[in-house]
């Protein structure tokens, strides 16, 4: 009898164990922890960044502790409500269908285009659900047992593993936190989703994902699957962006567009010199603040490129490393300052005729 | 607890197979073939296919690498600079660990294989489409699979199974230094890249008569004068572009090899004449793309006109060629 032959057959088979599942739940963010995890799987690469014209900063909070809930039933329905940005989004998916509403961007659906519109996100609950993913890239302890959301678990902690053939970063450990020392992990002792997980970097965490409550096979209405908007609302196509040649741009966006008089080339010569034949158009994100604007990119090489973003409006500046204490931090992990490593992009605030450039090496 | 079932214990022992063994040496039929494996971890790996007229062999020694095939001889290189990629047809067996993520395994029974205690699975896809991984290729039928029980490595998988394996043998350091037949010098697999040259230095190494465009769209301006990494240089390149934004490229290649090389690789050359000069022309076009082309041989030199220009630009830059000042 082997206890991590159980542990690994459960995560395996954990999506086989329930035919519904209801499913509530936080996320719990040290966002400087996180980007800093992310980062040590990505090659380093010099970068600089200039803002003309001008924009607005908004302060990134330290923590972010979410509130996520998750409905899957069979015929792949699934109801999804999480977090983005500082609004909360909900989503119902069926196939390959999609219907979403949030209250910057209203009613949208693929349903009419569904092939075309690509997919949508069902946010931090599916992480718990998705465990045979993490399998080839961890090594797992069992420390004990412990019960939590009124489920019996198995407590363990895992570590990641390079692949014994290639060395590569582990993958499939994104729905978890990226990047991470070391995971703790509750178990459900029976069907093997994950109750709980926390995500550590240097002994602390940086992301932890809590089940609070949760349901197996239950009867699920139908209207769970359905998305009903606010009166007077009504479902639109998702705007999307689109390439366009460069010359066409005088007649396709509402505002003149700016190139380099003598921008720069590859320098390697073994790189082609690429003019930016296609501009894109990006559609306004009222979400995010950002208005229409287009982006038109220069490849300078392998990993290098010069991107210019326009716009009419003024576009939302983030001011790197200007983290403040947000309204639900507090738990589980210290507040500390944020890590620092990265120099602030040039300039912060309000950038009207800034010119600098900063390193974000 | 209950008692571990089958599937339990074969998922233990993938998952221990990435610490299972320090050696192994295997043969194995692959498609048919005949292979054979030497791995001793963690990076030293040999394999050998015996084709019909000759072994090829693969040699990877940490990032070094060296292979031999009888047809195409010898070379050696380093990931650094170029990856080395293969290493047989048989090496992806020793890892199945990959599949527990992208699979959905499910235990069909006991069997020996090899005289070893094996698990049969069958592997399913977990996505609807087919899976490709490392050495793993999962069609949405499914693939059965040969587990072994105490190291956790794949006997058998689909068309591809070991004839021979064993494990933790003392294997000689020299099988993973491939030595080349007497008198084979094998090529080394590296990038050279082209050398960047000022056109008049460029001019003055050339056997031939350098031909620069006469007249140029209004913002032009040359960035790159490049001529071969290595050897006598052959041949030249230069590339301009069109401001405000450099949102166009001229090229113009030339050589004694540009006439050949250019008019094998394109079948859709047409003769065009203008003011009683001959050109061949080509266009490339799709929803995105667009590319003309104008070759001409003028003073001795084949010159070939390359632009994302409307094809009567590169026409009109293909007929101002002229000897370089």
């Amino acid at each position: 009898m082997s206890e991590l032959a159980d542990l690994l057959e459960l995560l395996h088979t954990s999506d086989r164990q329930w035919r519904t599942v209801r499913l509530a739940g936080r996320e719990w963010r040290h966002e400087a922890r996180l980007l800093e995890a992310f980062r040590r799987g990505i090659p380093r690469r010099r970068g600089a960044v200039a803002v003309f014209g001008h924009g607005s900063a908004t302060p990134e909070p330290t923590e972010r502790d979410e509130r996520w809930a998750l409905w899957v039933a069979p015929d792949r329905r699934v109801r999804a409500e999480f977090s983005v940005g500082h609004e909360q989004l909900v989503a119902v998916l069926q196939d390959d269908r999609w219907w979403h509403w949030s209250p910057s961007t209203g009613g949208q659906t693929n349903a009419a285009d569904s092939g075309e519109r690509g997919s949508h996100g069902t946010g931090p609950g599916s992480a718990p659900l998705e465990t045979a993913s993490i399998l080839p890239a961890l090594s797992f302890e069992i420390t004990g047992r412990v019960e939590t959301a009124g489920r019996r678990a198995m407590a363990v902690t895992a570590t990641p593993v390079p692949s014994a053939r290639d060395l590569r970063v582990p993958s499939g450990l994104h729905g978890i936190g990226s990047g991470a020392d070391e995971y703790r992990l509750l178990v459900d002792a029976e069907r093997g989703v994950l109750l709980r997980s926390e995500a550590r970097l240097r002994g602390e965490p940086f992301r932890v994902l809590e089940v609070e409550a949760i349901g197996f096979d239950e009867e699920m209405p139908p209207e769970t699957f359905v998305l009903k908007l606010p009166r007077a609302q009504e479902f639109s196509l998702p705007p999307e962006y689109r390439d366009v040649p460069v010359e066409r741009l005088p007649g396709e966006v509402p505002f003149t567009v700016l190139v380099p008089e003598h921008p720069p080339v590859a320098e390697d010569p073994a790189e082609s010199v690429e003019p930016p034949r296609q501009a894109t158009i990006m559609p306004p994100a009222p979400r995010w603040s950002i208005p229409l604007h287009v982006h038109l990119t220069y490849q300078l090489g392998p990993g290098r490129i010069l991107t210019l973003r326009e716009s009419a409006e003024p576009m939302p500046v983030r001011a790197a490393g200007v983290l403040t204490a947000g309204r639900h931090a507090g738990r589980p992990g210290s507040d500390h300052e944020p890590a620092g490593r990265e120099r602030p992009a040039a300039p912060r605030g309000d950038a009207r005729g800034a010119r600098g450039c900063g390193d974000v090496a | 607890m209950a008692d571990v079932t089958l599937l339990g214990e074969t998922l233990e022992a993938i998952y221990r197979s990435r610490w299972s063994f320090h050696t192994v040496r295997a043969a194995g039929v692959a498609r048919g073939e005949r292979h054979r494996l030497w791995v001793s971890r963690p990076d030293r790996v040999r394999a050998e296919y015996d084709r019909e007229n000759g072994t090829s062999v693969i040699v990877r020694a940490n990032r070094q690498w060296w292979t031999w095939h009888p047809d195409h001889g010898g070379m050696h290189g380093n990931d650094e600079e170029v990856g080395l990629g293969e290493e047989g047809a048989l090496i992806h067996l020793l890892d199945p660990t990959p599949l527990l993520r992208v699979a959905r395994l499910e235990a069909a029974g006991e069997a020996e294989a090899l005289g070893r205690r094996a698990a049969v699975l069958r592997a399913v896809p977990r996505s609807e489409d087919e899976v490709i991984e490392p050495g793993w290729h999962l069609r949405p039928e499914g693939l059965e699979l040969a587990i072994d029980l105490e190291r956790g490595i794949t006997l058998r998988a689909g068309d591809v199974r070991l004839t021979e394996v064993a494990f933790d043998e003392d294997v000689h350091p020299g099988l993973f230094v491939l030595e080349y037949p007497p008198g084979e010098e094998p090529r080394q697999a590296r990038i050279v890249p082209p050398r960047v040259l000022d056109l008049a230095d460029a001019s003055s190494l050339m056997e031939f008569t350098v031909l620069v465009p006469g007249a140029l769209p209004e913002g032009s301006r040359l960035v790159r004068c490049t001529v071969p990494g290595e050897g006598r240089p052959e041949g030249l390149h230069l590339v301009y572009v069109v401001d405000p934004g450099a949102l166009h490229t001229i090229e113009v290649s030339q050589g004694p090899r540009v006439a050949a090389e250019e008019r094998t690789a394109w079948t859709d050359w047409r003769t065009v004449a203008r003011d009683g000069v001959e050109l061949q022309v080509r266009e490339d076009t799709s929803e995105t793309w667009y590319r003309a082309m104008a070759l001409l041989e003028r003073h001795g030199t084949a010159a070939v006109v390359s632009s994302d220009l409307p094809l009567e630009t590169v026409i009109a830059i293909a007929r101002s060629l002229e000897p370089a000042p």
